[in-house]
């Protein structure tokens, strides 16, 4: 039976070493008559749950259900999805309505779409958990912009949060970026926002730049509302920063009258 | 566009007149037998609320606009249009229960009391007119009320039906963006120049005409571009037929973004410098949005004089600055538009 032997290759070809060197997901073997499942976070194959399974299908949903489907990440449903792919398996079988949000159809258009990404995507989807809505984004965009986020990856290893701005960043911006390269000060000059704006905001977050105290716009500057606030550990630095608050009230008059000169 | 009926509804007049019309339609149990596309209308029960308060956003000004449900969704396919985040559905549903709306619209009468209320908040009020007449049903209804005032907000120009009626107590108005903005942002809706001629046969024909430039999209060159789309206005519509106009700037809640982010058509209309306002929606930096302002109203200023203009969900601070008050909180608000001054 060719296909159990590409359904182990592929299983096989999943694992991978994560932080302390374990093995996230089970393994679906295929030896003499019989697939197996392998125990989920070992390497030694001594330690296997063995499940007979009379299809390649039965075995996967059997290595689905052991590893538990909300435990899976979307990269390694990405290889599930091109495991049945692969072996003609239909996939409205698996356990999918537990775990997505998104309807079924458009959770198997992501996965199709994802297993085209660039590997680099998919490895750091593996480790950082990333809300649906980003990783829709990706799907959204042009080859080309993918590598784009790929490189960029490779290049600045950036946090969820970073990594989130920048898909949507991209996404706002996909008409304007057509190399798959990623340079830091080309994507800075492309996406700079041009509205006045920028300006106004850079002058008011500078003018607002206290020892001690933190000052901030309460609402983006859509009214005069600014927000002191400060974290003290004793009371010698309760009074450090009244008096610097005091000593300073002139930066509080410079604020209201850059305020009241940009009619805000 | 494919028409298809809930079987509870089969005796309303809005099947007689799909009948009448030799329009084809099926005959549904249930909304999900239906396809969620834009080509679907469903004629359904709905027991819902017709006429509610605009669901305005807090701490912005409002003008106390009362909203009549009658349709939820839209044929067109605006880049920026909130029923993408507001509704659960892309299919046009289609209330046939039209003793419930008179009913509704009724209710809204109050001797001492002038109220505004329009169609074009969950759908656009002309865009399937020659389906479902609703200006027929309507504007009978309200041109008995002297306290009523009707507005059917629309990008078509499908006014045939309105030629035929009374326009007493009746607005027809239109979103006005430049056609540079329409071809990118407002698929399926009419030509700008098309919508403007439409306004004038309006006006010729007695009505009342309100025009909503709203969203304004910054882009370079926009002051260009709407000058130039309000000099063909002000050369095609006289002043005098001007119930109102508003202005605003785009702005949208985070849901309404995704969305945008969503399809392949946003290109440009989220690289501006937004900020997350009070109410939670992105605006443009109040700075930016105060240019945008002041470049529009003094456009339609400099050729219209009279013109009632006001400013859509906006910061009272932003009242002052462009007209020197602060409009107040709703019904305030409301007795600044022309004849909407109460126990008149």
């Amino acid at each position: 039976m060719p296909e159990q032997v590409d359904l182990a290759l592929c299983w096989r070809n999943y694992s991978r070493e994560k932080g302390s060197g374990e093995q996230r997901l089970p393994l679906v073997a295929n030896i003499g008559d019989f697939c197996y499942q392998l125990m989920i976070g070992g390497k030694n194959v001594s330690a296997a749950i063995v499940i007979r399974a009379i299809s390649v299908s039965d075995a996967m949903k059997a290595s689905i259900e052991f590893a538990q489907p909300d435990s899976i990440s979307f990269p390694e449903w990405v290889r599930i999805y091109a495991i049945a792919a692969d072996n003609r398996i239909e996939f409205s079988w698996l356990p999918l309505s537990n775990i997505i949000k998104s309807d079924t159809k458009t959770y198997i258009r992501l996965l199709r779409s994802a297993s085209a990404w660039p590997q680099k995507i998919l490895t750091y989807l593996e480790t950082h958990s990333m809300p649906w809505k980003v990783i829709n984004l990706i799907s959204l965009l042009h080859d080309t912009h993918q590598q784009y986020i790929a490189d960029y990856i490779a290049k600045i290893n950036p946090t969820v949060q970073q990594f989130k701005q920048f898909v949507e960043t991209v996404t706002d911006f996909a008409d304007k970026i057509s190399a798959a390269t990623y340079d830091e000060e080309n994507f800075k000059l492309l996406t700079d926002r041009r509205l006045p704006a920028h300006k106004d905001v850079d002058e008011l977050v500078d003018s607002l730049r206290l020892p001690l105290v933190n000052v901030r716009s309460a609402d983006n500057f859509e009214t005069t509302a600014l927000n002191f606030s400060f974290t003290v550990n004793s009371s010698d630095e309760y009074y450090k920063v009244l008096q610097t608050l005091t000593e300073r009230k002139s930066v509080a008059e410079k604020i209201y009258e850059i305020l009241r000169q940009k009619r805000l | 566009m494919n028409i298809h009926v809930q079987r509870t509804v089969l005796s309303s007049p809005l099947v007689k007149e799909l009948e009448a019309n030799g329009r084809e339609f099926d005959i549904i149990d249930d909304l999900s037998e239906v396809p969620d596309e834009k080509s679907e209308i469903i004629l359904r029960n709905k027991h819902d609320l017709y006429c509610h308060p605009c669901p305005a956003t807090k701490i912005y000004r409002c003008c106390n606009y009362y909203t009549t449900d009658v349709m939820e969704g839209c044929p067109f396919d605006c880049t920026y249009c909130i029923l993408q985040a507001y509704l659960g559905h892309r299919n046009i549903q289609v209330s046939a229960d039209i003793g419930s709306i008179e009913d509704a619209i009724k209710a809204m009468i109050h001797a001492d009391e002038k109220r505004r209320l329009g169609t074009g908040e969950l759908s656009d009020s002309l865009a399937l007119d020659h389906i479902f007449p609703f200006s027929k049903i309507i504007t009978p209804l309200i041109n008995d009320q002297d306290v009523l005032q009707f507005e059917f907000k629309t990008k078509s120009v499908n006014i045939r039906n309105l030629l035929n009626l009374n326009p007493k107590n009746v607005v027809v108005s239109w979103s006005l963006n430049p056609q540079a903005m329409v071809d990118k942002y407002e698929k399926g809706a009419a030509f700008v120049s098309e919508r403007i001629a439409a306004a004038k046969t309006c006006a010729e024909a007695g009505y009342k005409v309100g025009f909503h430039f709203d969203p304004i999209i910054y882009y370079d060159g926009y002051q260009a571009d709407y000058a130039a789309l309000i000099d063909e206005l002000v050369a095609n519509v006289p002043e005098q037929a001007v119930a109102y106009i508003s202005i605003s700037t785009f702005r949208a809640p985070a849901t309404l973004v995704d969305k945008m982010r969503g399809r392949n058509d946003h290109y440009g209309i989220l690289q501006g410098d937004f900020i997350r306002a009070i109410d939670g929606k992105m605006r443009y930096f109040r700075v930016v949005r105060e240019e945008m302002l002041k470049n529009i109203y003094y456009a339609l200023r400099h050729h219209w004089s009279k013109a009632f203009i006001y400013l859509c969900m906006e910061h009272e601070t932003m009242w002052k600055e462009l007209f020197g008050f602060d409009p107040g909180e709703r019904t305030e608000f409301e007795q600044l538009f022309p004849n909407m001054r109460r126990g008149l």
